[in-house]
């Protein structure tokens, strides 16, 4: 599904503020994985997603998805694969358009937008339905523009938006970690059940020990732009919140 | 009374540069001042065109599409070369000068003598049909053109564009390439204004190389006049109804022109005028939510 080769990132090359954020990164990842990420502030995760979404060229390496080399793809051009929810809930919506308008346009997530009206009243009976499975009332809201939603309420949209057409691809990035902690364990069951409906290939960042231990089917630890820790199956439903702490300890002490 | 007829249609001519102002400032936020080329672009290209004998259409078509290129210019420096965007615009207006002069091949051109689009209504016996009449079409346009941009904007195209402006990562994370969205915005703002210079330049009876001059302050006037007048409404987002309030700005402000004028002040006062007026406007917001009492 995700097949990363070698991926090296640099920011600011040449200059004293030369960051490496991936180094030689080497990943496969199948389609169905529900992978979480988790690792130190400046460790490279939102490299990783970014690198994957196509924000930026890498220095090196190559990102193939589905078997196709997607390396020097832009963002837009990869869009039709990949959904995405950002960590701050402001970049995933138009404040000043409607959740219907949103939806619209996250429903036509990789194909052309066309001089037609698409947002008719066929398609509102079909988004009302969609908004509806959040639980949240915001059926009853569509003509209301989302900046004057709560962040929660935007977050989950958001994730709805990046999930309306199935993606190939998933890309979390610490999405609950702005919200109030009954709001981050609303969008976190949400988000458990919409990738198991869906069947889909997930990879969530997150700074919280309980979400990275309760969640996902295998754990990536990145440790200075590398892939420090890869846990699957057994060894990763085994995980506590304390051997992941010690784990994280082990990586401080090996960098001494 | 001439006067006040003349302040309205005029401020219909320039209704569509409040509206291109406004695609480009309150949709795309993007703050272009190509105005002051595209517009006289528009007028020299009309009265060209119209000197050389071309159908009065064609040739308000002909400078849509001349403004259409003059946005797309600025559009393509910003989004491609990476250009700050004020700056890609005065590089634009300041080129504009050098191609309108070339165009009319003389700094000014009058029009009495050729074909408009006004010329029927010249034969009008009855006088105060006669100065109706340049207004009522004027007023089917800009209807037809608001109608038009309204549909536009809730098209899937038009969602698209709106946010580009509204929210960049959100619509790229789309598979929008919001680089071309901007250069079609521009283009098509600026097509407006080209065909505001068209239309004021056919009113007026001539085309001149400083008509564009400041005028970009003229447009943000009505769209600020606009907002002020929408939010009265309590209308923040329908965007027919917010262009409705620019065009009604753009009228108000030839009003208070014409007044300004009519009160025996000199026309070359008028840009202090202008300043002051906008400035003036965009305060009084600021001004009734202290008098409320709230904290803006
Ligand atoms: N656009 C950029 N320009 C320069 N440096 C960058 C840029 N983006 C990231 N970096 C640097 O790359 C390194 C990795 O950043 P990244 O955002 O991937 O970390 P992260 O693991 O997501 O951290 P956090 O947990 O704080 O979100 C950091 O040192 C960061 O400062
Ligand atoms: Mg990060």
């Amino acid at each position: 599904m995700i097949l990363i080769e070698k991926l090296t990132k640099i920011f600011g090359r040449g200059t004293p503020n030369e960051v490496r954020a991936l180094r030689e990164v080497s990943l496969g990842i199948d389609a169905g994985e529900f992978v979480v990420v988790i690792g130190t502030n400046g460790s490279g995760k939102s490299t990783l997603l970014n690198a994957i979404a196509g924000g930026f060229p890498p220095d090196s390496g190559r990102i193939s998805l589905n078997g196709r080399d997607v390396t020097r793809m832009t963002d837009h051009q990869r869009a039709r694969h990949i959904g995405r929810v950002f960590q701050n809930p402001f970049s995933g919506t138009a404040p000043t358009m409607t959740i219907a308008e949103n939806l619209r346009l996250a429903s036509l997530r990789g194909i052309p937008k066309r001089l037609s009206i698409g947002l008719d009243n066929g398609e509102m009976a079909r988004l009302k339905e969609r908004s509806a499975e959040l639980g949240m009332g915001l059926e009853t809201r569509l003509e209301t523009p989302i900046g004057l939603l709560s962040g929660g309420e935007r977050q989950a949209l958001t994730l709805l938006m990046a999930t309306l057409r199935r993606p190939d691809i998933l890309l979390l990035d610490e999405h609950t970690a702005a919200l109030d902690p009954r709001s981050a364990e609303q969008v976190m069951r949400l988000t458990e059940r919409i990738v198991r409906e869906h069947h889909l290939t997930t990879l969530m960042v997150t700074h919280d020990m309980e979400e990275a231990v309760h969640h996902g089917s295998r754990l990536l630890m990145m440790h200075e732009g590398t892939v420090a820790l890869d846990l699957r199956a057994e060894a990763k439903a085994g995980l506590t919140p304390a051997i992941l702490l010690g784990k994280f300890a082990e990586l401080r002490i090996m960098a001494r | 009374m001439e006067l006040t007829f003349g302040a309205i249609a005029l401020g219909l001519a320039y209704a569509f540069l409040g509206m291109g102002i406004f695609i480009t400032m309150r949709i795309f936020n993007f703050p272009d001042i190509t105005a002051d080329g595209s517009l006289t672009l528009g007028g020299s290209l009309t009265a060209a065109l119209l000197t050389a004998g071309v159908n009065p259409c064609l040739a308000v078509l002909a400078s849509m599409i001349a403004g259409f290129l003059a946005g797309t210019a600025t559009g393509a420096i910003y989004t491609k070369l990476k250009v700050n965007g004020l700056l890609s615009g005065i590089l634009v207006m300041t080129a504009l000068y050098s191609v309108n002069l070339r165009i009319m091949g003389r700094s000014n051109m009058p029009l009495i003598s050729v074909r408009t689009i006004l010329s029927p209504f010249a034969d009008i016996a009855d006088p105060t049909l006669r100065i109706l009449a340049p207004i009522l079409l004027f007023l089917l346009l800009v209807a037809a053109f608001i109608l038009f941009l309204r549909w536009l904007f809730r098209t899937d195209f038009g969602l698209a564009m709106r946010a580009t402006g509204d929210n960049e990562v959100m619509i790229a994370a789309q598979g929008v390439a919001t680089d071309r969205m901007k250069i079609i915005g521009i283009g098509c703002s600026n097509a407006l204004i080209a065909l505001s210079g068209s239309l004021v330049a056919q009113y007026q009876g001539f085309a001149d190389i400083g008509m564009g001059i400041g005028i970009i302050v003229f447009g943000l006037a009505s769209v600020i006049i606009g907002d002020t007048l929408a939010g009265l409404f309590g209308e923040r987002f329908r965007i027919g109804i917010r262009l409705i309030c620019v065009a009604i700005g753009s009228i108000l402000f030839r009003g208070l022109v014409a007044a300004t004028l009519s009160i025996g002040l000199n026309p070359t006062d008028l840009k202090i005028v202008t300043a002051i007026f906008v400035l003036l406007t965009i305060m009084l917001p600021q001004a009734r939510s202290a008098l409320r009492g709230k904290p803006r």
